[in-house]
């Protein structure tokens, strides 16, 4: 009997120290699904959020008609927890973020600098850190949350979808960008949305839709600049994301062009840091296959298969130096992280050049070499509606 | 039936006197007759036929119960050779007459009363004779049972389609059959005062634990009651736990199952009237152990099992998961899951701990009505059960598609599990666990587990911890709880297993 009221004693604890009661049924919370934050004109902030509508599936009700998906609230105010209470007033159901997976920032905003308002995000535990983070290139964020996108139930599903396409553009989750953003010697970096349009069939006008282009580079918090698609492309290699992404490289002597997949890449930084000088030597090891040869050139030929690689691995020498003299000399931004690979060879010269990070790494000397391996030529050698004489084998 | 169980005989019939009941036979006729009169008394049934001499006198009483006997046994066996050849006229004339030369086997000769009655309630006529002072008893019964037939409460696909059947000696035969060693020990009782009901504990001499033999002995021995009808009076009353719920003695009316445990040197318990027989000492793991698992290719039937082992999960935690998920963590959802029940919660009414309970108790009461219902109108509960409780609730938008996926699978969860005692455990914890989580979310939920957790490890079936050998720990004996690694019934593998863990935990004073 005494180890029974013992037993029950431990229960009776465990049942009554258990924190908070919060208990709150899937009709009692507001779904939201993305927030989009933009300057708002008195400086302030304006904060829109898209809260789904659970609609009973047309079996229960018998109705046909569309119903709305979701619906957008926006309040402006000085801080999150402003907002959040201001939109809370306009809603029947407790806002509910654990389910938010995109964030988007007006490009005014993110010019502005985004230190106000990230906090946010973060400190709820409630909210998602895996969510993605991207800038809205030309127009107010809150303008693109209320495209209806045709596929996905709200248009937040889409983004978050296409953003976890790889190797079409740079995905950075609020997690990714706090991260980059507090460690030293790397600049953070968002994928960016741009407004698009596409058409109904058999209705007249464009809808407007979007799509995810380029990349958004940042310096302490602050929106510096853009790269456009093809910079991206090689940012990618970085990011360890270039699988499935494409080299396109004109051969020699007008013989046309030729397209290769990357099916897994591999990049190494070295450091080489003399008394004055910076110089950093990367290297980008890739091995895919061809997937498109325009041109002669019978590929089966391992001579000729020479000739594709070092077109190919030219034109990467070509991009990846161009990239780099773009972040270097334009925006004179960090976003690879070569002052962490610094940091690691050389702690001593990186104490000396912190400071001044972005100037000397504006500076630095790059010299690339690319090693591209060719496993696999398709099908055939040449293309098949070649003539044999026009073959060059 | 419990008042009935309790009380101890009351009002007492005349044979309970003592002074009668152990009164021996007389040497005259008439009294020994009027003693039968008189303890038959308003007993339709019992016959008397009297054999007499020519002049008329009686010679000799056959007495028995005529819807125990077979008629034409008695005529047959007693009455003609009485009546025809009086082959024994010396024998009857001198006092003698034990009915050597009478072709009947198996005669009892008595001179107690208690006795006599005894024998003719079990089907025997007693013979008096003028003269004697004890009576020739000679088994005339006639056998009521049903043929042998595929138990109805498990059936399996490769494997014997013998069950037991309700008469003991026909079960021991089956048995028997089984094992063909004179260490397949049968030891008999009688349990209950006016059922007489016959038990026996069969073991295997050498292999089964002489501590569990012993303390069913002692335990079926110690019972008084008056009246055993199923081994589930018996299991109550050998088994010490007040509040049971899952079955410290396993249940089966499969022979081979019982053979199979006798060789793992369990102890089996056999109930005359009954084709269940209780097998003891049983586990938690051999509720989820299936006869055909013996039977099949070794990675199947661990596969099978397996599966039973997710189920019983299933079976145990899969509403109240559910209900934690949706009404404390819904972050834990997939989004798009997460908009798709709750769409299909909008037009409900209730929490869904409340909805969940609704259905959970519903399906009950529909398995319920199934179970007793003659098969033809049991297809009507499925119908109704499952279109119109199912379907037109969730169309009515009273309860959620969801939920009903959620109770469904978990009711056939509960079916999955092999053992039906075992089964109607697993679906007794289902409720307290769904108000837990209900009230606790996934915390309830932990909370839950971790009370079955403990009342299972606390619990013993005759000494054996219920989660051997899981705990206790015994690597060898593992071959046959999470996987059916072959050769289960090779010399020595599996079977003392079971003596070696109650004898170690003796030893660390468990017991």
């Amino acid at each position: 009997m005494k180890r029974m009221m013992r037993v029950s004693m431990v229960f009776l604890l465990l049942l009554t120290l258990t924190g908070c009661w919060d208990r709150k049924e899937i009709n009692d919370i507001g779904l939201v699904m993305a927030t989009a934050i933009d300057l708002a004109e008195d400086g302030q902030i304006l904060a829109t959020i898209q809260v789904a509508v659970p609609s009973p599936s047309s079996q229960t009700t018998g109705a046909s008609k569309e119903t709305e998906r979701f619906f957008l609230i926006s309040e402006v105010g000085r801080n999150g927890l402003e907002i959040d209470q201001k939109l809370q007033q306009k809603m029947s159901r407790t806002l509910f973020f654990s389910h938010r997976s995109v964030i988007l920032v007006g490009e005014a905003l993110a010019r502005k600098g985004l230190d106000g308002i990230l906090d946010t995000f973060t400190r709820n535990p409630r909210n998602r850190l895996k969510a993605y983070i991207l800038v809205v290139k030309g127009k107010k964020a809150g303008d693109l949350l209320q495209v209806e996108y045709p596929y996905e139930l709200v248009p937040s599903e889409a983004l978050k979808e296409m953003e976890m396409l790889r190797g079409e553009g740079t995905v950075a989750t609020l997690r990714d960008f706090m991260v980059a953003s507090a460690s030293e010697g790397m600049s953070p970096t968002t994928g960016v949305l741009e407004p698009a349009v596409y058409r109904r069939s058999g209705q007249q006008g464009e809808r407007p839709l979007f799509r995810i282009t380029g990349t958004a580079i940042f310096k302490s918090l602050k929106l510096t600049g853009f790269l456009n698609n093809a910079e991206t492309h090689e940012f990618l290699w970085f990011k360890k994301n270039k699988n499935a992404d494409h080299i396109v490289a004109e051969l020699p002597d007008g013989m046309g062009d030729t397209s290769f997949t990357i099916t897994s890449s591999k990049v190494k930084i070295r450091s080489d840091s003399k008394k004055d000088s910076l110089k950093f030597h990367i290297h980008l090891k890739g091995k895919g296959e061809l997937v498109e040869s325009d041109s002669p050139l019978d590929v089966s030929d391992s001579n000729n298969l020479r000739i594709v690689k070092r077109a190919l691995e030219q034109q990467a020498i070509h991009n990846m130096e161009e990239f780099l003299h773009k972040i270097q000399k334009e925006y004179q931004a960090d976003i690879v992280g070569f002052g962490q690979q610094l940091q690691r060879d050389n702690p001593k010269k990186w104490r000396a050049v912190q400071k001044q990070w972005d100037r000397y790494f504006a500076q630095a000397d790059m010299s690339v070499t690319v090693n591209l391996t060719i496993d696999n030529t398709g099908e055939t050698g040449p293309s098949l509606q070649l003539k044999d004489k026009e073959i060059v084998k | 039936m419990t008042i009935w169980r309790r009380k101890r005989i009351s009002s007492t019939p005349m044979m309970d006197d003592p002074g009668t009941i152990e009164a021996r036979l007389s040497a005259d006729l008439r009294q020994n007759e009027a003693f039968v009169e008189q303890a038959f008394q308003k007993c339709s049934d019992l016959v008397r036929r009297r054999m007499n001499y020519p002049d008329g006198t009686l010679r000799q009483l056959i007495v028995y119960l005529e819807t125990l006997a077979d008629e034409k046994k008695v005529s047959e066996q007693l009455v003609k050779p009485l009546a025809a050849d009086q082959p024994d006229r010396e024998a009857v004339e001198t006092g003698t007459w034990t009915g050597e030369a009478m072709p009947v086997d198996q005669k009892v000769v008595t001179q107690s009363w208690a006795e006599v009655i005894r024998l003719v309630l079990r089907g025997y006529a007693a013979v008096f004779t003028e003269g004697e002072d004890h009576a020739v008893c000679f088994p005339v019964h006639v056998t009521i049972q049903r043929s042998i037939q595929e138990p109805s409460s498990e059936q399996v696909i490769r494997g014997s389609k013998e069950g037991f059947i309700e008469r003991q000696s026909v079960n021991v035969g089956l048995l028997r059959n089984y094992l063909r060693t004179p260490r397949l020990k049968m030891e008999a009782f009688n349990v209950g005062e006016l059922t007489e009901t016959k038990v026996l504990i069969a073991y295997i001499e050498g292999l089964a634990d002489a501590s569990v033999v012993d303390q069913v002995r002692s335990k079926i021995t110690s019972i008084h009651i008056d009246g055993v009808l199923e081994s589930g009076t018996l299991e109550e009353l050998i088994v010490d736990d007040p509040f049971p719920i899952f079955p410290r003695v396993q249940i089966t009316e499969r022979p081979d199952v019982v053979a199979g445990s006798l060789l793992e040197g369990r102890v089996g318990i056999l109930v005359d009237n009954t084709p269940f027989v209780m097998i003891v000492p049983t586990t938690f793991w051999a509720g989820l152990q299936a006869s055909e698992d013996y039977y099949l290719n070794y990675p199947v039937a661990t596969f099978t099992r397996w599966i039973r082992f997710i189920f019983l999960f299933v079976a145990i935690f899969a509403p109240s998961f559910f209900v934690a998920v949706t009404s404390y963590h819904q972050e834990m959802i997939p989004t798009s899951l997460l908009l798709s029940i709750a769409s299909a919660r909008e037009p409900v009414p209730f929490p869904v701990m409340i909805e969940a309970l609704i259905m959970e108790i519903m399906f009950e009461a529909l398995r319920e009505a199934g179970i007793r219902l003659p098969r033809a109108i049991g297809q009507t509960v499925s119908i109704v059960g499952g279109l119109v409780i199912g379907q037109a609730a969730v169309l009515a938008g009273i309860i959620s598609a969801p939920i009903l996926i959620v109770v469904s699978t978990t009711g056939i969860a509960a079916f999955l599990i092999p053992r039906f005692t075992f089964a109607n455990g697993v679906r007794l914890l289902r409720f307290p666990i769904i108000l837990l989580a209900g009230s606790l979310g996934l915390y309830g939920l932990a909370l839950g587990f971790l009370g079955i957790l403990l009342y299972v490890t606390h619990i013993r079936s005759f000494g054996v911890p219920y989660l051997t050998p899981v705990a206790p720990f015994s690597l060898r004996a593992l071959k046959d709880v999470w996987v059916r690694a072959p050769g289960k019934y090779d010399a020595g593998l599996s079977a003392p297993s079971y003596e070696r863990t109650v004898q170690a935990t003796r030893k660390e004073g468990g017991e």
